[in-house]
């Protein structure tokens, strides 16, 4: 049911254009072409990332929507629930009964989602135990630490995408 | 010992003048005799394991009011469901019986269980900290009872006690999380989505949080929307559908004509109330991806609404 992919994601991007959330842009890497794509997004405000604007790539499996894209972070994140590598453990980029992906969730909701999750970590299911521990035990060594990975990876370095 | 001998005594005729039919019979006997002894010194050994006061002990607990005993797969394995104070709710724990006046809680349907994998003496014993335990968290099912009852919960997919949190529905883009104490209090109440509207919302809410009220009220309030917070279950289909023409649209691939497919999007959720439409192709491919792709037996694959989680069938081709 390719076809189901394709109508969907091409309507997914044209919306995205249209409209798209606060903070974040979406385009495909390359032109019509719908398999990649590339996320700007701005740091949630009042977070340790709020000055920083975030690289991700988007991969959208052959079986969208009846699986969850890939995303990942291109810029480094110091994150509990993101790796070295930029891999994002979240239920909602996984399968159920493990994960709570859904084909109702689309492009947009689920960027929303990764934002908000950047500044509500789910340190209990943690990818980086550093962080984590950081995270729940030394709240103020956590926010200092995001944010000067921010700051050094996050600020000025990515070119601003329309 | 006797077996062998009985070997020996067969082998040592056949030798002489039987035919192999013979030979064989002889030996048939021989071991079907040994299966039945096998068979009833594995019983004895069984009722030697497990001790006659464990089963007197069960036997007591099942005569207790609001309790029923159910056995898992060994006889080792106990289930128990109790009624609380409240009269309404039932309560699941798992024990296992390790050895004489040794039991072990597996497993409980609550989230915060501090007495786990400790060995404690007897059934009794346990049950009479599960039920404090149960009941001092009152307030904690009360205030989940009453989220589940008034807001639309997407996550998580089928809430129980054991989860301690809530995802409510806000509006399409967003999301309020909320984490419910032992003691039945709000705490970790953040916004999923970056929306201006609703964040401001938030903060001056918080401010004036009234600890008095419950949960979904206080929510009420903040928010001030009784009428937009309304059960899934009971469904407002205008929530997921926000104008007229989505309304023919798939709610999976998101439009009204696929290429291939000359089904049009149907409401074909069982929830009257969902409203919201599929086509039947679609439908059916998620239910089949949900359950790890296998097609289902009699082409008729279930699970649950994507959109409102209520049990749902469809078939793969119009019936």
């Amino acid at each position: 049911m390719s076809s189901a992919r394709n109508v969907r994601i091409t309507r997914e991007i044209k919306n995205f254009e249209k409209k798209s959330p606060w903070g974040i842009t979406c385009i495909p890497q390359k032109e019509d072409v719908y398999d990649v794509l590339v996320v700007n997004m701005l740091g949630p405000k009042g977070s340790p990332y709020e000055k920083g604007s975030f690289e991700l790539t988007v991969t959208i499996p052959k079986r969208y929507p009846f699986e969850p894209p890939f995303v990942q972070f291109v810029t480094p994140v110091y994150h509990p629930n993101i790796d070295k590598e930029g891999r994002i453990c979240m239920d909602m980029l996984k399968m159920p009964p493990k994960g709570t992906w859904l084909p109702t969730i689309t492009l947009e909701t689920l960027l929303v989602s990764v934002q908000s999750f950047l500044s509500n970590p789910n340190p209990d299911d943690p990818l980086m135990m550093d962080a984590a521990i950081e995270y729940k035990f030394y709240k103020e060594k956590f926010k200092e630490n995001a944010r000067w990975f921010t700051e050094k990876y996050a600020t000025g370095m990515q070119p601003k995408k329309t | 010992m006797d077996r062998i001998l009985g070997l020996q005594k067969i082998f040592s005729k056949e030798y002489q003048d039987s035919s192999l039919t013979d030979l064989l019979l002889s030996l048939k006997n021989l071991f079907s005799d040994k299966n039945c002894m096998n068979n009833s010194s594995k019983e004895s050994f069984d009722l030697d394991i497990i001790n006659r006061n464990y089963f007197e002990e069960v036997k007591q607990v099942e005569s207790l009011p609001n309790v029923t005993v159910y056995f898992g797969k060994t006889l080792t394995e106990l289930k128990f469901v109790i009624i609380d104070d409240d009269g309404v709710r039932e309560h699941e724990i798992n024990l296992k019986y390790k050895g004489v006046q040794k039991y072990v809680i597996t497993s409980v349907n609550l989230p915060h269980s501090p007495y786990q994998d400790k060995v404690f003496n007897s059934i009794n014993e346990i049950l009479h900290i599960f039920r404090d335990h149960v009941n001092s968290l009152s307030n904690y099912f009360r205030e989940l009872e009453r989220i589940d009852q008034f807001c639309s919960v997407v996550e998580p997919l089928n809430p129980t006690f054991k989860d301690d949190y809530r995802k409510i529905f806000l509006d399409n883009r967003t999301w309020l999380h909320v984490t419910v104490t032992p003691d039945g209090t709000a705490t970790n109440i953040h916004l999923i989505g970056q929306s201006e509207f609703w964040h401001d919302k938030l903060q001056s809410g918080l401010l004036s949080w009234d600890h008095d009220k419950d949960i979904v009220d206080n929510i009420m309030i903040i928010f001030d929307l009784p009428n937009v917070l309304s059960a899934v279950h009971e469904g407002n289909p205008s929530k997921y559908v926000s104008s007229e023409e989505d309304k023919q649209m798939c709610g999976i691939c998101l439009c009204n004509e696929l290429p291939d497919n000359p089904g049009v999007p149907q409401p074909l959720c069982q929830n009257t109330a969902c409203g919201v439409f599929f086509h039947r192709s679609c439908l059916y491919e998620w239910l089949v991806a949900c359950t790890g792709g296998r097609p289902p037996t009699f082409g008729v694959a279930t699970g649950s609404c994507p959109t409102c989680f209520h049990p749902i069938a469809c078939s793969e081709k119009e019936d």
